[in-house]
């Protein structure tokens, strides 16, 4: 069974989405708790991984040309973007948390697990706004 | 600074394609083509030739600039 290059766009998009959803999810339960570990620490890491295992499988699934449509110069550039905005995201979460941590009294351990999960919220989220913007 | 105006819509509709049909033939996905369409996405000259190349017609005759 073979499946085409729309199949493994779903696929990626969905799953990429969830983590970074779980991601976002895992630093506001943090923030507003004011613990790093408001959920199991393991979940947006098992997210991740399962997102790489799924991405896996769906391309391992699709024909060489479908693999190379579903990577295509378009997807290339959303991926770029994404990347260039998240980079300067995750450094305006240094002073953004600085501000928190003296206002708030929130914990260090809680801010570095908020900015760890957002830092990678920022991209996967960012990657499906931009994705849904050029639809 | 011109903006890009092309043709791409009208000659795949010459040619009696799809968007899937000149997805696949240029090695894109059919989102591709419909962003490069609506003016969304411009396309690199590599495409553009490939495009054109499917297409059978001189990438002149797809893209050119806006005065």
């Amino acid at each position: 069974m073979t499946i085409q290059d729309t199949d493994i766009s779903k696929v990626r998009t969905i799953l990429l989405e969830l983590t970074g959803l779980s991601c976002l999810l895992y630093a506001i339960l943090a923030v507003t708790q004011n613990t790093p570990q408001p959920i199991w620490w393991f979940v947006p890491t098992a997210m991740g991984v399962f997102t790489g295992v799924g991405t896996f499988v769906a391309f391992a699934m699709a024909d060489p040309a479908s693999r190379c449509m579903a990577t295509d110069e378009m997807y290339t550039l959303i991926t770029h973007r994404a990347q260039r905005h998240a980079y300067w995201l995750f450094l305006g979460l240094y002073p953004a948390f600085a501000v928190i941590i003296m206002t708030t009294g929130l914990e260090w351990n809680t801010a570095f697990a908020a900015m760890g999960t957002l830092t990678g919220a920022a991209y996967l989220l960012l990657l499906k706004f931009y994705e849904w913007r050029m639809s | 600074m011109s903006g890009l105006h092309n043709s791409l819509k009208e000659l795949r509709k010459v040619k009696g394609l799809t968007q899937a049909d000149l997805a696949s033939a240029a090695g894109v996905s059919r989102k591709t083509i419909n962003t490069i369409e609506n003016k969304v996405f411009v396309p690199s000259t590599v495409l553009a030739l490939t495009l054109s190349k499917v297409l059978d017609v001189s990438v002149h005759d797809i893209f050119e600039l806006e005065e």
